[in-house]
């Protein structure tokens, strides 16, 4: 066994030790009696279908889900054991039916290590509220809202960091990423989260202070209502995005390559981006880009497109059209305006000899060079299909197309972009060979 | 209690909140969707259209007035806009025919005029691969089909061919006629009234001319 999966096997057991231990510590320091299970059963079922109905807003990769200021509220009411237990075990539950389906054994080890790493993440934040001095109503006094509103945030943001911490390790340690990579990645999404689940806790316990369970159901039906309002917007979305590239493709499939080559660009370069570190919201859109940089092409001439030898002066002209009438072409598209200046700049070059707009080094969006050197790549090796190839000149090897590609740097390609992409051929490489 | 919760702000806010997101997802969504998907796909139509010189704004056109025959025949919403998605999309084909051959200004060989037809077949395929398009593929392949069963690809007959091929049929020859093409000087509104009429129960569904007909005397007079 590689050893990286050792020590990610290693890591998992330790924190699945560590909420074992908790819980049943926390098990037996609560003894066989509950108070008022009528409401623990209702926090248990809160608790429960928000962690099933997660909502992921537009343009992000991020689930935010109303379970946090849930287990906020039950904090509040019942105090840290009992809140541990009731929504350790809807979590739980939660987690196994979202998942089922998957052969038990896995179910399993990935429902524990999800649980024991949420029962660490909130014991922690526990504490750390005890520490600035908050208070429960369990804990017997009177909670006033005023007094619980900044421990409340440092709990959030100490189950939050907690959280974050605990799973990009074990990313790290899974996928042999940099730790600090994945960990700029993670805050990405993180912060954001923490934003919205930090406010709506306390949201949530004011109005449970004030209203009781009504509160809950105050949060609760406005939360699923715009879920439902935003999975719509997501639907349809895609079908939107769907029909405008599916369609796109077909109308570039006859020219100039084939639909494989728009493919492995949109892949390549949404696996690039990714590498880069690029925004979340460029993410969702490069896949596009890349399958629809050569929409300018439809309509043209496919004499010129075609041609073998030598070109006119003007038949360049004609093609160096395209990135601006594809640009143009897009920008009709009401979803996609963002992928405009990228398909606008897909042959531009850093030492400002491309075209249209003979953009220099720092004018050009990355994305548009993701695309460059991406589209550059798959020409020259024309990829795995040989009927996919262009007909008119025998691939190179990857060998000769990386030493193009460094060849290129500084001058067509940028840098940033060659050096990401290096990895990510290499890496398939070694994954394809061994 | 009770009285006071109905009417606290943070009930009345929760219900705002909800009635929003209500009509959010019902009704401005789906209108705003529905707008960006038919720009869309028009822009889509259009890169195809200048390939072909002389039927740029073709498609816009046509659309029109298959919408408008489709509500003189009393079809559903839905039936309507598919039919107008349809044509849009009619020569969306087009894109894989040789821009020397649909520019020729006339006398197409045989062999070239072939190559032409196949551009229904080729829209139809296009966009059956398109989930949200794949039942407006039959309106494009039979598009250039005729009543009496001497069109193409399918040499199809009367109601065998759909009807909003039928429909799309006769609106796309008025619109050709009317404007000049690469291989015809444009025609005046009478002479083609005149064709279109001639051709009910030869080329087209009789039923549909007379309505498409009634349209456009409806249009005289305003």
């Amino acid at each position: 066994m590689y050893s990286h999966v050792r020590a990610f096997n290693y890591y998992k057991r330790v924190v699945c030790l560590a909420g074992l231990l908790v819980f049943v510590g926390t098990v037996v320091h609560v003894g066989p009696h509950l108070e008022n299970p009528l409401e623990l059963a209702i926090f248990f079922f809160l608790i429960f279908l928000t962690e099933l109905h997660p909502i992921r807003f537009p343009g992000t990769f991020a689930d935010f889900s109303m379970t946090m200021p849930a287990v906020v509220g039950l904090f509040l009411s019942h105090g840290p054991s009992v809140m541990l237990l009731v929504s350790a075990t809807s979590i739980f539950a939660a987690n196994l039916i979202t998942r089922r389906g998957k052969p038990i054994r896995w179910l399993l080890d990935v429902v524990s290590y999800n649980t024991a790493d949420y029962i660490v993440s909130v014991t922690v934040a526990s504490f750390t509220y005890t520490l600035v001095g908050g208070g429960t109503l369990a804990g017997g006094g009177a909670v006033t809202f005023s007094a619980t509103v900044l421990p409340l945030l440092v709990w959030v943001a100490a189950c939050t960091t907690t959280n974050m911490l605990l799973f990009t390790t074990s990313l790290s340690l899974y996928s042999r990423e940099p730790w600090r990579m994945l960990m700029m990645q993670n805050l990405r999404w993180f912060v954001p989260n923490y934003v919205v689940t930090g406010p709506s806790g306390i949201l949530f316990a004011y109005l449970y202070l004030k209203y009781d369970v009504y509160g809950i159901l105050l949060v609760i039906v406005p939360f699923l209502v715009g879920r439902l309002a935003l999975n719509q917007y997501a639907v349809q979305l895609d079908a939107y995005r769907e029909t405008v590239t599916t369609l796109g493709v077909y109308m570039q499939h006859y020219h100039p390559y084939t639909r494989g080559h728009l493919e492995r660009v949109a892949g390549l370069a949404d696996e690039v981006g990714k590498r880069m570190g690029l925004p979340a919201s460029s993410l969702m859109f490069i896949r596009d880009a890349g399958l629809l940089h050569d929409i300018g092409k439809v309509g043209v001439n496919e004499e010129i497109l075609d041609k073998v030898g030598h070109l006119t002066d003007e038949e360049w002209a004609v093609i160096k059209q395209h990135p601006a009438r594809g640009a143009e072409i897009l920008s009709q598209m009401k979803y996609l305006e963002r992928i405009v200046p990228w398909v606008r700049g897909h042959h531009e070059r850093p030492d400002g000899r491309g075209y249209p707009d003979g953009l220099q080094n720092g004018d050009i969006p990355l994305e548009a060079a993701v695309i460059a050197v991406a589209d550059a790549f798959d020409a020259m090796t024309g990829g795995p299909d040989e009927t996919d190839r262009r007909i008119y000149r025998a691939p190179l090897t990857l060998d000769q197309a990386v030493a193009q590609l460094r060849y290129g740097v500084g001058t067509q390609f940028d840098p940033r972009v060659v050096r990401a992409f290096l990895r990510v051929v290499a890496r398939e490489e070694q994954e394809s060979g061994g | 209690m009770a009285d006071s919760f109905w009417f606290s702000p943070a009930f009345l806010a929760a219900a705002a909140l909800t009635l929003g997101a209500v009509c959010y997802s019902y009704f401005y969504l789906p209108a705003q969707m529905r707008r960006a998907y038919r720009q869309s796909l028009l822009t889509l139509a259009r890169a195809v259209e200048t390939k072909d010189t002389g039927s740029e704004g073709h498609g816009e056109r046509v659309a029109e007035y298959v919408v408008a025959v489709a509500r003189e025949m009393r079809l559903s919403a839905k039936e309507r806009q598919k039919m107008g998605y349809a044509a849009f999309l009619q020569d969306i084909g087009n894109v894989r025919v040789p821009h020397a051959i649909l520019n020729k200004p006339n006398n197409l060989k045989r062999e070239e005029f072939d190559i032409v037809k196949t551009h229904a077949v080729m829209g139809a395929d296009m966009v059956e691969h398109v989930k949200f398009l794949r039942d407006i593929s039959p309106i494009i392949r039979h598009h250039h089909e005729s009543w009496d069963g001497s069109g193409y690809p399918d040499q199809l007959t009367g109601n065998a061919i759909p009807l909003g091929a039928r429909i799309l049929a006769v609106c796309t020859t008025y619109d050709s006629m009317v404007h000049a093409r690469a291989y015809r000087p444009q025609l005046d509104e009478e002479t083609a009234i005149r064709e279109v009429r001639a051709g009910a129960g030869a080329k087209y569904d009789p039923e549909v001319v007379n309505s498409f007909l009634r349209i456009l005397k409806r249009r005289h007079r305003n």
